[in-house]
């Protein structure tokens, strides 16, 4: 993959981030399990897939 | 930001360790205790130094700060073609966790840890696909989202949720357009 293409994955990693934030807002962020404090009630889902 | 290795054989876990230990004090948590599950799998891989099993952090350069933490697996998996890297037990700083920091960190992570695993996937660890292990309901709605916005933008060959995973399949030859 070159420099380029990879530059153009980071940008849309930024949009896509950016625009879900935008459309589910910061909470929704800030309640993914890699936030522990804010998941520890959660029940998770079981790893095999 | 960058992902970094962190491993024991060399002083980079303790120092991980260390600086999130710092943190915990700072927000009045016990390193002990914080991200448990996770943080003892990563410290798992930091222990064995295997070349396809990574015990990785996110590091911030400009704050000098390691922000997240997470285990990097390369590993061939049934109904893929090439290499799979998978991404699990992903957890944020205890400054993060405890909004001591902007709340443009947070997105400001996240962007960094899913552009970390692709440079990792083209280099150190090569893989074809990115998978993300999605550990709650909360990821799976977050995610899955971020899943469909990379797709329409069409960066990926195929962007797909399965069960608690959302995989990302880079594109092979054909040219990317622009975004």
């Amino acid at each position: 993959m070159s420099t380029i293409e990879q530059e153009l994955i980071f940008e849309a990693i930024r949009n896509a981030v950016e625009a879900t934030v935008l459309e589910l807002g910061i909470d929704a962020l800030r309640s993914l399990s890699m936030f522990p404090s804010s998941t520890i009630s959660e029940i998770e889902i079981p790893i095999a897939a | 930001m960058e992902i970094v290795r962190l491993l024991t054989s060399d002083d980079s876990w303790d120092k991980f360790e260390k600086e999130w230990a710092n943190q915990c004090e700072e927000v009045g948590d016990a390193f002990d205790s914080y991200g448990a599950g996770p943080v003892s799998v990563t410290r798992q891989l930091a222990q064995n130094g295997s070349q396809t099993e990574w015990a990785i952090a996110l590091f911030d350069a400009k704050n000098n700060r390691s922000v997240a933490c997470a285990c990097a697996i390369l590993a061939t998996q049934k109904g893929y073609t090439g290499k799979v890297l998978r991404i699990r037990e992903v957890i944020v700083c205890p400054l993060l966790d405890y909004g001591s920091l902007p709340e443009t960190e947070y997105v400001d992570t996240l962007i960094g840890l899913l552009n970390g695993a692709v440079k990792l996937s083209e280099s150190s660890l090569k893989a074809k696909h990115i998978k993300l292990h999605l550990r709650s309901p909360s990821d799976a709605i977050f995610f899955r989202a971020v899943g469909k916005s990379l797709d329409s933008q069409g960066v990926f060959a195929a962007t797909e949720s399965h069960g608690a995973w959302l995989s990302f399949t880079k594109q092979s030859s054909a040219p990317l357009r622009a975004v």
